[in-house]
C-alpha cells in the first residue's frame, strides 16, 4: 500500500507539474502571464541563494550578479548602437556565457566570500550591489549609462520569442531544468556536505569536507543561478536599468527563501518566488476589497507595493517564530499528517521544529 | 596644505557620526552575535519622532525620540529576538531584517516626500576653527561622538556591567555559567542601540544635510561598513571605522577631479569598496579578534 502510494506520486506529481506548465498560459491573461513568468525567473535567483544559505551563509549581493547577468546578456545579445557597444551575438550563446561570467565573479569574490562566516559576508556582499550600482551607471559603453539599454526579443534558431506565451514556456523550461539540477546537486554527497557546513564548519572539516573549497563552489553555483535569473529578467522585461538591481531586490530574494522554506532548496525558493510576485500584484488588482489601500497614486491610502512590503515583513517574522522550515515545510507536514490519517495511522511522528537540521544554534 | 586640513577636520566630524551608527550595530552585536538590519530604521523613526516635536522644544524632543527609539528596541528585542532564543543567529539576523521592512513601510507611508526640519539650537551657523570654516552643527556632531565614544568606553572598562559586556563577548556560555544574565544583557545592548539611534539620526539630520527624509534610513546602512572595517565585535573599531571611512569619502569627495577614471560619485560608494579591501586582507576587521579553531 506504501509503496504503490510513492510509485504513484512519484510520477504524477511531474507529470501534473508539466501539464501545468504547458498549459497555464491557456488559462492567464497576458498580464498575468508575464507576472508568473517573472515569478518563475526571481525564484531561479532564489534557488541559488537557498542553495547558498544550506552552507549557512548569507548573502545580500544577489541583486548583484544578477545585474552581472543581465548586463553581460545584454552586451553580447544586443548588436551596437549610437553610444551603447554590443557583440550581438545569438542568445542562446549570449544566455551561456553571461551565466558564466556571473560564475566567474562569485569565483573572484570567493578570497573574501570563503574566509568569512555567514554575517559578515552578508555585510560585504550588501557592498557589491552598491558598488555594482555605481559601475553601472559609470560605464556607459556597456551598460548604456543611467538609461539603461534596450533589448531585442529573444530569437531560437528561426523563431522569435517576441510574445508573453513563447516567453514563459521558454522560462518556464529553462526553470524546470535548473530547478532539477539543483534537486539532484542538493540530494546527492556534494548536497550533504553543504549541509554538513551549516552544521557547522569545524565538524565538516574533521569529517573530511574541504570547507573553504566547498563554500567557494557554493557561492559560484548560486552566483551562477543569480546570472540566470539576471539575464531572463531583462529578456523578460525587454530592457536592463540600474534601477531593477538594487537592495531591495536581494532583500526580496531573501524574503522569498525564508517564506518559501529554507528547509526545501528548490521546492520552498519557488513557492516563495510566487508568493512575493503575485501578492503585490493581487493587491492591486483587489484594492477596492481593503478601504486602506489606494488603487492608483492620487487616491488616498498605502499603495499596494506599499502593502505587500508591510504583509511580507510581517509574514517573515511570523514564519520565522512559527515554522523556521518556511511555508513549504508546514504544506508538507500537514500533507504528511493528512496521508497519515488516510492510512489510518494513530501515531503523529513529525520531526519536531527543535530537531530541525538547519536551526541549531552554533555560536 | 588648507585645504587639506579642511577635508581632514569635515570627514573627522562625518566620521564621528558614522562611529556612532556603528556603535549602534557593534553594540548589539557584541552582546548577542545578532546583526540588526532594523537599525537603519531605528535612526529614520528617532529623527523624525525629534524633528515632529521640535516646534516644542528641542531638547525636549530630543528627550521623547530617545525614549521612543529606547522603548521600541526593547519591545523588539522582548517580543521578537528574544523568542527566537537558542535558534541560528542567522535566523535571528533575517528576523531583524523583517522588523526593518515593516518599520520602513510604515515611515514610508508616514514620512513620503516631506522634508521635515530638526529645529535644533545649531541650525546653519558657521564658526572658525584653526582659520577653517567649518558648520557649528558638524563640529557638535563630533564632540558628541566623542563624548559617546568615550563614556561607553569608560562605562565598558570599569562598571560592573561593562564587564559582563565585555565577558559574554568572549565567551557566552562561561559568561552565563558565571552569573551574568545574558538576557538582561541583551535587552541592555538594544536599549543602548536605541538611544544612539536616535542621537545619531538627529545629528545625521543637522545642517549641511537638509532635514529629516527617508534616505536617513539608508545613509545608516552606510555605516555599516565602518563597523566592519574597524571589527563587528570592537567598540573602538567602530569608532576607528567610522573616523576612516568618514575621512576617506570626504577625501575622496574633495580630490574627486583627480579620481574621474573611478566615475562621478564614486566618493558614494567609497566606503563599500574599502570595506571589501579590507576583508580581503583582514577578514576579521582592523580590530576584530580573529576566530582560532583547532581542527
Amino acid at each position: 500500500m506504501r509503496d504503490q502510494l510513492r510509485l504513484s506520486s512519484s510520477t504524477v506529481v511531474p507529470a501534473a507539474v508539466v501539464l501545468i506548465l504547458v498549459l497555464l498560459p491557456f488559462v492567464l491573461d497576458d498580464g498575468w502571464l508575464t507576472v508568473s513568468t517573472l515569478a518563475l525567473v526571481l525564484g531561479i535567483a532564489a534557488i541559488g541563494l537557498s542553495l547558498l544559505y544550506s552552507t549557512g551563509q548569507l548573502s545580500l549581493g544577489h541583486a548583484f550578479f544578477m545585474a552581472i547577468g543581465g548586463y553581460s546578456y545584454g552586451f553580447l545579445a544586443a548588436p551596437s548602437g549610437e553610444d551603447v557597444l554590443g557583440l550581438g551575438l545569438p542568445a542562446p550563446v549570449a544566455l551561456v556565457i553571461a551565466v558564466a561570467t556571473a560564475g566567474f565573479c562569485g569565483l573572484l569574490f570567493s578570497p573574501i566570500g570563503s574566509r568569512l562566516g555567514g554575517l559578515p559576508l552578508a555585510v560585504a556582499t550588501l557592498g557589491l550591489v552598491f558598488l555594482g550600482h555605481h559601475i553601472a551607471l559609470n560605464a556607459g559603453p556597456v551598460t548604456g549609462g543611467a538609461r539603461g539599454r534596450l533589448l531585442e526579443p529573444i530569437g531560437l534558431g528561426g523563431l522569435v520569442l517576441d510574445d508573453s506565451r513563447s516567453l514563459w514556456w521558454l522560462v518556464a523550461a529553462v526553470t524546470a531544468v535548473v530547478a532539477l539540477l539543483a534537486h539532484r546537486l542538493m540530494s546527492g554527497r556534494v548536497g550533504l556536505s553543504l549541509r554538513a557546513l551549516h552544521g557547522g564548519e569545524l565538524f565538516a572539516g574533521t569529517m573530511g569536507i574541504d570547507v573553504r573549497r566547498r563554500k567557494a563552489g557554493a557561492f559560484v553555483v548560486s552566483s551562477m543561478y543569480a546570472g540566470l535569473s539576471g539575464a531572463l529578467f531583462s529578456v523578460v522585461s525587454g530592457a536592463v536599468v540600474p534601477e531593477t538591481f538594487d537592495l531591495t531586490l536581494s532583500l526580496n530574494i531573501l524574503i522569498m527563501i525564508v517564506l518559501g522554506g529554507t528547509g526545501l532548496v528548490v521546492v520552498g525558493s519557488l513557492v516563495g518566488a510566487v508568493l512575493i510576485t503575485v501578492l503585490p500584484e493581487l493587491l492591486r488588482e483587489y484594492a477596492g476589497l481593503f478601504p486602506f489601500i489606494a488603487p492608483d497614486a492620487l487616491s488616498e491610502g498605502i499603495s499596494p507595493s506599499s502593502a505587500a512590503q508591510f504583509v511580507y515583513g510581517v509574514a517573515v517574522i511570523a514564519i520565522l517564530i512559527a515554522e523556521p522550515g518556511g511555508l513549504a515545510v508546514l504544506a508538507q507536514r500537514a500533507g504528511r499528517s493528512v496521508r497519515r490519517r488516510l492510512r489510518g495511522d494513530e501515531h503523529d511522528t513529525v520531526v519536531p521544529i527543535a530537531d530541525h537540521p538547519l536551526e541549531r544554534n552554533h555560536t | 596644505m588648507k585645504e587639506l586640513a579642511f577635508f581632514l577636520l569635515s570627514g573627522a566630524a562625518l566620521g564621528g557620526l558614522y562611529g556612532l551608527l556603528a556603535l549602534g550595530f557593534v553594540v548589539i552585536y557584541k552582546a548577542t552575535h545578532v546583526l540588526n538590519f532594523a537599525h537603519g530604521s531605528f535612526v529614520l523613526l528617532g529623527a523624525y519622532v525629534v524633528a515632529r516635536f521640535s516646534s516644542w522644544s528641542f531638547w525636549g524632543a530630543l528627550a521623547i525620540g530617545v525614549l521612543v527609539t529606547v522603548v521600541l528596541a526593547l519591545l523588539a528585542e522582548r517580543l521578537l529576538i528574544r523568542t527566537m532564543a537558542g535558534r541560528a543567529v542567522l535566523s535571528v539576523t533575517i528576523m531583524t531584517v523583517g522588523l526593518d521592512i515593516v518599520l520602513l513601510t510604515a515611515a514610508r507611508t508616514e514620512i513620503n516626500t516631506q522634508l521635515l526640519p530638526t529645529r535644533d539650537p545649531w541650525g546653519d551657523k558657521q564658526v572658525v576653527l584653526l582659520g577653517l570654516v567649518m558648520p557649528q552643527a558638524r563640529l557638535v556632531a563630533l564632540l558628541v561622538s566623542i563624548v559617546v565614544a568615550v563614556s561607553f568606553f569608560i562605562w565598558l572598562r570599569y562598571s560592573r556591567w561593562g564587564l559582563a559586556f565585555r565577558a559574554a563577548t568572549e565567551k557566552r556560555e562561561a559568561a552565563a555559567l558565571m552569573g551574568i544574565g545574558l538576557g538582561t544583557l541583551s535587552a541592555l545592548a538594544w536599549a543602548i542601540a536605541g538611544a544612539l539611534a536616535t542621537v545619531s539620526g538627529v545629528l545625521l539630520a543637522t545642517y549641511p544635510y537638509p532635514g529629516v527624509n527617508l534616505d536617513l534610513g539608508t545613509i545608516a546602512l552606510a555605516a555599516l561598513p565602518a563597523a566592519v572595517i574597524g571589527g563587528l565585535e570592537s567598540a573602538p573599531g567602530a569608532i576607528i571605522g567610522g573616523l576612516i571611512v568618514g575621512i576617506g569619502q570626504i577625501l575622496v569627495q574633495g580630490y574627486q577631479e583627480y579620481l574621474t577614471w573611478l566615475g562621478a560619485g564614486f566618493h558614494e560608494v567609497f566606503t563599500f569598496g574599502l570595506m571589501l579591501l579590507v576583508l580581503l586582507v583582514r577578514p576579521q576587521g582592523l580590530f576584530g579578534q580573529k576566530e582560532i579553531v583547532r581542527a
